[in-house]
């Protein structure tokens, strides 16, 4: 018994290995913009100053927010952090309930700009292998890119390097429909360029993009993605646009997001939603999948925010009973400015019930940034 | 008094909501009749690559437990083998129904980890299995 939870947390850290990425559910509730409290054009990863403070602002009982506590005082061209995470608890698929515990995330960023024109990396590790005793870690870098930008806070910026194409709300749970199935699952960064122009009102980013020739990476195809987003107070309407091409396939992706913030209600409402045709190269008909997810983020006091969300996913709209639906309940506690706690708890059907065993896990992360 | 930016956004949220009933609404339709390919060609791509060779799982560079699903022939190997479905232990881990004692699977149990595959999956599976077997 012992080794089979052993090796089920192992195998589940495969389907929950985590990247520590923005908060989307901050943008409009607290800011305008990723960029707002993100180094990256895209959001995620290494904060900025202001990431920082509010980092300490959003958290219960804050604490120097700084790269290592402060102890370390970095030269000004350069920003360094890191995110650790690792979680545990109880899953079923349909065969039971089993147990599971395992590291997630260990990654280290690095951002050194002068003049406008910075290098970001992204260094950490990633298994691999075969049986239990003969898995390894090996260095693995996500992201690591070049990029001129105007400012630090908005206006054009142009990159080239990896990173994951740019497109929709960016959601940091990869287990969401809309990244899952969506185009930009974990680990789908990709070679290329990518140049956008950031407003608090308006952003716009487009991205061409090569399968990574240096390993068989997660996204195997070429092609190109477009998002914009339009802000109007409380609101926004962005628009997704995906091609892809590899040996195999092509895929499209068109799709809507949405957002509205309810200062009252301290909630915010939003949406991600798209339709994906993909054309096989082979013998075999096109086939049409839709998918999405909507979500409302209750902001019950600083430190504390309470996520539930609804997923759907077609598998192909031309068979009955693939549908997958999900309903996915994330509380997120930040007691410390450097530390989050979340309980992530899943339920999924297939085809309501009629087309599948049902599935689901409840999860505590621990979340630890450097 | 409302801004004409205010009612494009207001429209936008309704055809936002109408766009999410619609997606709603298409759960369930569809046929009952699975006519896409029995091949392993079909399979992989539409099933194995999106389902199984995940990252940290069996994409090539992870290749947990040894076992690759993201290089076709590498995926092939692995499912090759059974001459019916009901022997097959990589169909029983799926939650294909087999004859083989369920001691004799491994430990790892159910796959996907994240999600159990789609009955009509499972079973296009089973009828390529049934049907040929080979990697066509």
């Amino acid at each position: 018994m012992r080794s089979l939870i052993a090796i089920t947390a192992f195998l589940v850290l495969g389907a929950s290995a985590g990247t520590a990425l923005a908060y989307p559910q901050y943008q409009m509730s607290k800011e305008q913009t990723c960029v707002a409290c993100h180094v990256s054009p895209s959001g995620g990863g290494l904060l900025n100053d202001y990431g920082e403070l509010t980092a300490e602002e959003e958290s219960q009982w804050g604490g120097n927010p700084a790269f290592l506590h402060g102890v370390l005082t970095l030269p000004d061209v350069l920003r360094v952090g890191g995110d650790l995470r690792a979680a545990g608890g109880v899953h079923t698929r349909g065969d039971g309930l089993g147990g599971a515990a395992f590291p997630m995330q260990s990654e280290l960023y690095a951002y050194a700009e002068k003049s406008g024109v910075g290098l970001y990396l992204i260094g950490g590790a990633t298994v691999e292998g075969g049986s239990m005793d003969s898995r390894s870690l090996v260095p693995f870098s996500r992201e690591h890119y070049l990029i001129w930008r105007k400012s630090d806070s908005e206006g054009l910026y142009v990159r080239a390097g990896r990173f994951m194409p740019v497109q929709g709300l960016r959601q940091p749970e990869h287990v969401l429909y809309a990244r899952r199935f969506g185009g930009t699952p974990l680990f789908s960064e990709t070679y290329g360029a990518n140049f956008g122009w950031i407003k608090p009102d308006l952003e716009a980013h487009a991205s061409i993009f090569v399968a990574d020739p240096l390993i068989d990476g997660i996204e195997r195809g070429d092609g190109g993605a477009f998002y914009v987003e339009k802000r109007f107070g409380n609101k926004s309407v962005g628009l997704v646009d995906r091609y892809t091409t590899s040996a195999t396939d092509t895929r499209f992706h068109g799709g809507v997001t949405g957002k509205m913030w309810l200062e009252g209600k301290k909630l915010l409402l939003s949406t991600e939603l798209q339709g994906i045709r993909q054309n096989f190269k082979q013998d075999a008909p096109t086939r049409v999948q839709l998918v999405g997810n909507l979500m409302a983020t209750y902001f019950a006091r600083p430190g504390l925010f309470i996520d539930v969300a609804l997923g759907h996913f077609d598998e192909d709209t031309a068979i009955a009973k693939d549908e997958r639906d999900a309903v996915d309940v994330n509380i997120h506690f930040f007691p410390l400015s450097h530390l989050e706690l979340i309980l992530t708890t899943r339920y999924q059907m297939i085809g309501l019930g009629s087309g599948g065993d049902a599935s689901g896990f409840s999860l505590l992360q621990v979340h630890y940034r450097i | 008094m409302t801004s004409g930016g205010g009612r494009c956004t207001v429209l936008a949220m309704r055809h936002l909501t109408g766009l999410l009933l619609a997606v709603v609404a298409a759960a369930g339709c569809g046929s009952e009749i699975d006519d896409r390919p029995a091949t392993f060609g079909y399979i992989h791509e539409a099933i194995l690559l999106p389902s199984c060779a995940t990252a940290v799982c069996h994409s090539t560079q992870n290749h947990i437990s040894g076992v690759d699903m993201q290089d076709r022939e590498s995926a092939y190997n692995h499912w090759s083998g059974a001459s019916r479905k009901e022997l097959s232990t990589i169909y029983a881990q799926i939650g294909g129904e087999t004859e083989l004692d369920p001691e004799v699977l491994p430990e790892a149990g159910r796959m996907p980890l994240d999600s159990p595959l789609p009955e009509t999956d499972i079973l296009l599976i089973g009828r390529w299995i049934d049907d040929s077997g080979e990697n066509d």
